[in-house]
């Protein structure tokens, strides 16, 4: 079990980009599906559990089964930030700091957290296959400088009478490098098809074991891609 | 003596060739034949006003032809699909020079023009005559199928039957070689490539380590050149000053120490050539990045009677966009007639002073439009 763990632990981000080549690879391959396509998403995403926004933005491949049934392979990577709140909610409660002491210099610490996942799904079309509903595994790659446990100290002290302010974080604990596996639903919606291309609209919400809770919405353009 | 070896080596070569059209062609053939028919009652009283100027032309006009006439069965009209009917009698030609004969079995943007199967064309009674058999240049479809070379064959004599036809597929290009040597390569069709990259780079100085992940479009522009457009992502990351003795690679790992994060988005437009192989290639380009950063400046002091620091930030990096320039080098490692993998490295600089290198892996796949 642990020679697995530490196997996995190392060729990890191979193996997610082996999926990427995958999903373009597989376009050269004689295809035992009738229908395939290749698509670009870019979507608003919001990290829920960090509290992050940013975006997605994906290689999705998708194939008929029959009539019913689609098949996903997908590729995406996820860009959130935002700025720690507890800096300029701690120092509200300071009166005037700046005027109080000019030598005060402080600035919030900018989160920013980025992912790369792959994974599959399997969807279904519904109403004349203008909507389409699907679900699936994946698995995620996740780099973040937000710590899941820190404190933010507003220090203020006297010299020589004259009031000093010092701000400072201590960082109890960070993951910065993770993998997870999870799950995801998504729901589209096509609004225009012509001549082997389609946009729809994309709603997309997906979990992991590390906790982290994604919603995603935007937009995916897709065409028919025909190999040699 | 030299030209009778290559015509017999030729034949030798040539003589288990077998060249089997598609369905597709045998049919349109078949449509042609019926609006043909209507045509040949017009023709038929024309046949003998032609036998005559044939003969005319072979007995009292030169028999020796220059290597640069065409015959007269050369094909004059390019690009659509058109049937000749042989209406030469039944002897022996004879021809003393070359001309060229395709055959194609898809609409390529760079083809010739007619190809037929020597063995329809020769005769059964000349074919045992090794010294006086012909061959007719032809493109040779090989490489899953489908490739072009040229070879041009002189002919000495053949055998031409009356309802012989020579079949004309429609092509993109007007590229009917009529003798030239030039072959038309296939891989001319296939000009648009789909690339991914995925690079192990360094930001600034190497204090953050991280990965670029690229996918673009590769449009060729002539043999050796190609456009290369392409969207792609930085993820870049450090530990500061923090916990010593601890690697900050490990997954899933928990640390107490401050960590930067940097990411970018980016197109970089190249201009690649190629080497005269193919397998080397070397780009340049510009580089349009839009980029987000932790912080600029901080402070570390530690905390007393721990290991662990606290960390003052003292200014927030802004997110910036920044214009630049970026350099790659490429090596084809495995190729196959769709698929290529290559390593590549490269060197990035913008106006931000943000310095990127990188070293990775990149898959190429061809396809249609």
């Amino acid at each position: 079990m642990n020679a697995v763990c530490n196997f996995i632990r190392k060729y990890s981000l191979m193996l997610i980009l082996i999926s990427l080549v995958s999903t373009i690879k597989a376009q050269t391959q004689r295809s035992i599906f009738s229908e395939k396509a290749l698509g670009f998403t870019v979507e608003y995403s919001r990290q829920q559990r960090q509290s992050l926004s940013g975006i997605l933005m994906g290689v999705n491949q998708e194939f008929k089964v029959n009539n019913k049934l689609w098949v996903h392979h997908f590729f995406s990577i996820t860009l959130h930030s935002g700025v720690d709140p507890l800096h300029d909610a701690a120092l509200k409660n300071v009166i005037n700091v700046a005027l109080q002491d000019p030598y005060f210099k402080s600035s919030p610490i900018k989160f920013i957290t980025a992912g790369i996942q792959s994974g599959g799904a399997v969807s279904s079309k519904f109403l004349s296959e203008k909507v389409q509903l699907g679900a699936g595994p994946l698995i995620r790659y996740q780099t973040t400088n937000k710590p899941d446990d820190y404190t933010f100290n507003v220090v203020g002290s006297s010299f020589s009478n004259v009031p000093r302010y010092s701000t400072s974080y201590q960082i109890n604990s960070v993951r910065p490098h993770t993998l997870s596996v999870g799950g995801l639903i998504f729901a589209d919606v096509e609004f225009y098809k012509r001549k082997g291309v389609e946009v729809k609209a994309t709603l997309m919400y997906q979990f992991d074991t590390r906790g982290d809770r994604i919603l995603s919405t935007g937009f995916k353009i897709q065409k028919t891609y025909r190999k040699i | 003596m030299d030209k009778k070896r290559f015509e017999r080596e030729m034949e030798q070569q040539m003589h288990d060739f077998r060249l089997r059209p598609a369905e597709s062609v045998w049919q349109q053939v078949e449509q042609r034949i019926k609006k043909e028919k209507k045509r040949r009652f017009i023709l038929w009283w024309m046949f003998p006003s032609l036998l005559i100027l044939v003969y005319i032309f072979y007995t009292y006009l030169p028999k020796t032809l220059t290597d640069d006439t065409l015959p007269v069965l050369a094909p004059t009209v390019k690009n659509e699909i058109v049937m000749y009917n042989d209406t030469l009698p039944m002897e022996t030609q004879q021809f003393k020079d070359s001309f060229s004969v395709f055959f194609v079995e898809e609409k390529f943007d760079n083809c010739g023009s007619v190809i037929k199967n020597p063995e329809e064309i020769l005769s059964d009674d000349l074919a045992k005559k090794e010294d006086e058999v012909g061959f007719l240049p032809m493109a040779e479809i090989e490489n899953d199928k489908r490739s072009l070379s040229e070879r041009t064959v002189s002919s000495s004599a053949f055998h031409r039957k009356l309802d012989d036809t020579m079949i004309i597929v429609q092509c993109a290009e007007n590229s009917i070689p009529s003798g030239a040597l030039a072959a038309p390569q296939i891989t001319d069709s296939l000009s648009r490539q789909l690339n991914f990259n995925a690079y192990y780079s360094f930001h600034g100085s190497g204090d953050l380590s991280g990965t670029l992940l690229e996918i673009g479009q590769e449009r060729k522009i002539g043999k050796r050149y190609s456009f290369y457009t392409n969207l792609g992502v930085t993820i870049h990351s450090g530990q500061e000053i923090g916990s010593a003795g601890v690697s900050p690679l490990r997954l899933n790992y928990a640390y107490n120490a401050l960590q930067s994060q940097t990411i970018g988005v980016q197109a970089t437009p190249m201009l690649y050539r190629y080497s005269k192989r193919g397998d080397i290639k070397i780009g340049v380009g510009l580089a349009a990045r839009y980029q987000m950063g932790s912080f600029n400046a901080y402070g570390a002091s530690s905390i007393s009677g721990s290991a662990q620091y606290q960390y003052s930030i003292y200014e927030a990096q802004p997110n910036s966009f920044s214009l630049g320039y970026r350099i790659n080098v490429g090596l084809i490692l495995l190729e196959n007639r769709k698929n290529k993998l290559g390593l590549e490295i490269f060197f990035q600089n913008d106006t931000e002073g943000d310095v990127i290198t990188g070293l990775g892996l990149s898959f190429q796949t061809k396809y249609k439009k």
